[in-house]
């Protein structure tokens, strides 16, 4: 059975909580898994990183608009 | 017949290996196999074992208006292997023109390359035909026929900037033309630097669905296993991976049974 995301549970790994909150919202985090959160931030992080990667996910996101 | 067709986000991502190593981790779990190779570069009988020299294949086939499967060769293994093949002493201009006539004529005999023909070989019901379709994008063929007649497409890709701009392009490609036949198969991972690891995480996240639960790990034994004229599982039977690849044929074989 899957665990539903919590906040508090995540809260405590974090250091900023503006970031997570703005986070938490952006990406509708409590329809998430904790496992699918970990890799929808770890692609946020990742586009964060190397443009590259932003401007395909950008892109991604314009053509679903 | 199961029917795969192989090929790469772009050059260089390991289609061949896959082909000869995903080719011998079937016959190695009793099924009979064909590895037909497309890709002009003629390396997949290389890696299954067949002597440099050889030049036999299906070009050569072809053009001698002989049967596509009778320059059949078969492997330590098992595989049943249909070289590129070349034709010797030819110029690359008269190359060229040869490769057209050839091209022409095996697209004429493309219903027969994946269907019928492969009957007529007299290999079991669940015998899987896989065809390294590297370069094949480049080549005259009728490949929109092909996946159609295919169980799957494997679609290669590395966990490089280059190739994962390629993929997004490539299954953009496939949404155009409306195949759902297609799987990313990640060749040649290595989680040691962070771009490989950010990529690999952003393929998983991306193609969730359309990805091979099976990753095929960098490993220095497939190179060197190929320097030997061998794959792995003759060359380091305890690789990563010959690991990776028995596990690859596993889920391909189960999946067949699901499906029967």
């Amino acid at each position: 059975m899957k665990h539903r995301f919590s906040l508090e549970r995540y809260f405590d790994r974090i250091q900023n909580s503006e970031d997570v909150s703005e986070l938490f919202e952006h990406l509708n985090a409590s329809d998430l898994t904790y496992n699918e959160f970990q890799l929808e931030k770890a692609c946020i992080d990742a586009a964060d990183r190397w443009a590259l990667l932003d401007e395909i996910s950008g892109d991604r996101q314009e053509r679903r608009e | 017949m199961n029917v795969l067709l192989v090929a790469g986000v772009k050059g260089g991502v390991g289609v061949t290996t896959v082909v000869a190593h995903l080719a011998t981790a079937l016959s190695y779990q009793g099924k009979s196999v064909v590895a037909l190779d497309l890709c002009s570069a003629n390396q997949l009988g290389l890696l299954l074992g067949l002597p440099y020299g050889e030049h036999r294949g299906l070009v050569t086939q072809v053009a001698i208006g002989e049967p596509w499967y009778s320059a059949c060769f078969q492997s330590k293994a098992g595989v049943y292997i249909v070289p590129h093949g070349y034709i010797e002493g030819e110029s690359s201009k008269s190359k060229q023109a040869s490769s057209e006539r050839i091209y022409t004529a095996i697209n004429d005999q493309l219903d027969a390359l994946v269907g019928d023909d492969i009957e007529s070989i007299d290999l079991p019901f669940d015998s899987w035909l896989i065809v390294d379709f590297s370069s094949a994008y480049n080549l005259p063929l009728d490949w929109q026929k092909l996946l159609c007649r295919a169980d799957l497409m494997i679609m290669v890709t590395n966990t490089d900037a280059v190739s994962y701009s390629c993929l997004n392009r490539t299954f953009e490609d496939q949404q155009a033309i409306g195949t759902s036949k297609m799987m990313c198969l990640i060749n040649k991972y290595s989680s040691s630097n962070l771009l490989e690891r950010d990529i690999y995480d952003s393929i998983q996240h991306q193609f969730s669905k359309q990805l091979f639960p099976v990753t095929v790990h960098d490993d220095k034994n497939i190179g060197q296993s190929l320097a030997s004229k061998q794959t792995v599982f003759e060359y380091a039977q305890h690789s990563q991976a010959c690991r990776d690849f028995g596990l690859l044929g596993t889920w391909l074989v189960a999946g067949q049974c699901e499906n029967q």
